[in-house]
């Protein structure tokens, strides 16, 4: 869906579109940086980073900002701004219908924000540092979301995993690479969680500040401190399926090599003791 | 699931043996087909085990109950090939070790190393293959022989040689073709959800097997040396040489790969098809056709015998003219044909019946 500007904004208004990037990646216009462990940058797209073939998948936009410049918005341009996020905020996974449009006001600013795309309305001067610091903390949002989503499409192939946690057989044995793959994931999502939770869990800021206050407070709108305590509980239950599994294929291929072997040397012995009956045999017989 | 392929090589196998059967033993001929059905028996009773477990697996049957079932299905079979060789080849024949007992050893055994891993398993058939000419050398196979037939002594040692070494299916090396055969189908039909591989690595096998067999048997040396004497002793089904053992699994190979691919994965061959109904029905009941030819051939001539005032065996194999004696196999066999494809392909019956009555 192409965005655009809505029709009788306040002058000066602009849409900006965000990709979040790795820092090796090149970008001429960046706009934040995210240091260790994170080690993102967000940058802004232009029109050339639409051009057809993409230079990257990694260049889409995750956040489309809407940036008005006005100290005291009437109604019709709050209106403008509900209605343009409403209009491009995308679903939550799994739901068919848009979550409602969330509003953040504190002084004098007004923030609407959908998945994926917000729209900041302040004074001129505020402006930039309110961009600057929700586009950090969107990242941080998008990123506990994207983790959650992730974790909630494998519930069923975790269930479906559970048997091999407690017994692994042969029959189970083709299955070894995707449960080796699956157990790489989790703990991937372990990493990136734990690599946002110092900005996540950071305690609010003294003295505060514009920028601080608007990560606080989309932090506590967000539930993200609940949502971090619940995505902690169920990556553990998948990590501890995952590591039974593990243990559990390599303990049967290990006995399973063993028990080759034995089964080898009792072949070998049992052709020994044969060799020797029929030698006995034969002589008494003769 | 059922493959149209192991149908269509265990109706060949019925064919080939009733064939076999009613020449020798009401004409004493032997025909040229002779030796090569016993080993596709022997190898799609192991081809039919996998397929059974696989089965028993998908319906999540427990390794424990899979295993009860085998081993009452072992007894079963082993029981019966008993008492076959009682009432059909009569008392004194007990332990001849027919195929039935063997087949029965084979479901014991493939019982005992279903789990085990696939190289453990072959290293095993190439045990069984390598140290059978070494025991039938230590026992003096040719001791227990006589006439073309084998001659035991009720004694405890005859009786074991016998079941392991020299009797007419011994263990080593007839276990073979049935630990091939379980390996085979175990990589051809892997579980669902799993691509099958290419019949091209079967065909492939089986070929050099054969050629390998072909080059030994053409290359037979004349001399007398311990490797002849051992090793090397040409195309023969009784001892079942390294030679012959070799080439007939080859040919079992090629056949089930041909077949596998011809058939199996045709689609274009209907499921309504009437010969694979028929071979299915023929497959479905083969250990009862097996047993029913024989009586059917065997009972009468013993009859006979009694009835002119001789010993039971006193006709046997000079009853009828060749001729007349394959004409009778074609009509029991054509008659078997109609009756199995009357009653259709879906059901057991005879000996399979009880078979599942008892043992499932």
């Amino acid at each position: 869906m192409s965005v655009t500007l809505p029709q009788s904004l306040p002058d000066h208004s602009r849409i900006t579109r965000i990709a979040y990037l790795p820092v090796e990646t090149p970008h001429p216009d960046v706009i934040a940086e995210f240091p260790a462990p994170v080690r993102m940058r967000a940058v802004r797209l232009s029109a050339e980073d639409d051009t057809y073939p993409s230079p990257s998948p990694a260049l889409r936009a995750r956040l489309t900002l809407l940036s008005i410049p006005v100290a005291e918005p009437d109604e019709r341009v709050l209106e403008s701004a509900r209605e343009w996020v409403q209009q491009h905020a995308e679903p939550d996974a799994g739901l068919a219908s848009r979550q409602p449009t969330q509003l953040l006001m504190f002084h004098g600013m007004h923030i609407f924000w959908g998945r994926g795309c917000a729209a900041l309305l302040a004074a001129a001067d505020r402006l930039p540092v309110a961009e600057q610091a929700f586009i950090e903390a969107a990242y941080f949002e998008g990123e506990l979301y994207e983790i959650e989503t992730l974790l909630n499409h494998d519930w069923p192939l975790l269930e479906q995993d559970i048997p091999c946690a407690f017994d692994f057989s042969a029959r189970n044995l083709s299955r070894q690479p995707e449960l080796r793959q699956r157990f790489g994931k989790v703990l991937q999502l372990q990493s990136r969680l734990s690599r946002i939770l110092p900005y996540l869990e950071a305690p609010h800021a003294y003295p505060p500040t514009v920028a601080s206050q608007i990560g606080e407070r989309l932090r506590e709108r967000m539930r993200v401190e609940y949502r971090i305590e619940w995505l902690d509980g169920q990556l553990e239950v998948f990590e501890q399926v995952y590591e039974l599994c593990g243990d559990r294929s390599s303990n049967f291929v290990h006995a399973r090599a063993t028990n080759a072997l034995e089964w080898v040397i009792i072949l070998l012995l049992v052709v020994q003791i044969l060799l020797m009956l029929f030698e006995t045999l034969s002589v008494v017989e003769a | 699931m059922r493959y149209s392929s192991i149908d269509l090589m265990r109706t060949i196998a019925i064919c080939v043996m009733v064939m076999v059967h009613f020449g020798e033993n009401l004409a004493g001929y032997i025909p040229p087909i002779t030796g090569f059905g016993a080993p596709l028996f022997a190898f799609l009773s192991g081809m039919s085990y996998r397929l059974w477990v696989n089965g028993q697996e998908a319906r999540q049957r427990s390794p424990e109950e899979i295993s009860k079932v085998s081993v009452r299905r072992g007894l079963f079979v082993f029981g019966i090939g008993i008492a076959f060789n009682v009432l059909v080849w009569l008392p004194e024949d007990v332990f001849n070790w027919d195929v039935l007992t063997f087949i029965g050893t084979a479901l014991l055994i493939l019982n005992l190393v279903r789990q085990q891993p696939a190289p453990l398993l072959l290293f095993m058939a190439f045990l069984s293959l390598f140290f059978a000419p070494v025991f039938r050398y230590l026992v003096d196979y040719n001791a227990y022989w006589t006439n073309n037939y084998f001659d035991y002594d009720f004694t405890l040692s005859d009786v074991l040689i016998g079941y392991l070494v020299t009797g007419y299916f011994p263990l080593f090396p007839w276990i073979t073709y049935s630990l091939v055969g379980f390996l085979l189908a175990g990589w051809m039909f892997p579980p669902s959800g799993q691509p099958a591989p290419n019949v091209r690595g079967v065909l492939l096998s089986g070929t050099a097997l054969v050629l390998l067999s072909g080059l030994a048997v053409w290359t037979h040396p004349t001399t007398s040396t311990a490797m002849t004497k051992i090793f090397w002793l040409g195309w023969k089904m009784y001892p079942p040489t390294t030679e012959y053992v070799a080439g007939t699994l080859g040919m079992a190979m090629v056949l089930f790969g041909t077949l596998h691919a011809c058939v199996d994965r045709n689609p274009r061959i209907s499921e309504n098809n009437v010969v694979l109904g028929i071979a299915m029905a023929c497959s479905r009941n083969a250990f009862t056709i097996y047993l029913l030819h024989h009586l059917v051939h065997v009972w009468p001539m013993w009859v006979y015998g009694l009835a002119m005032g001789q010993n039971p065996d006193y006709y046997w194999k000079q009853l009828l003219p060749a001729s007349t004696a394959l004409l009778l196999a074609g009509l029991f066999l054509a008659l078997m044909f109609f009756i199995l494809w009357r009653v259709g392909p879906d059901r057991n019956h005879g000996i399979e019946r009880w078979m599942r009555w008892l043992c499932d």
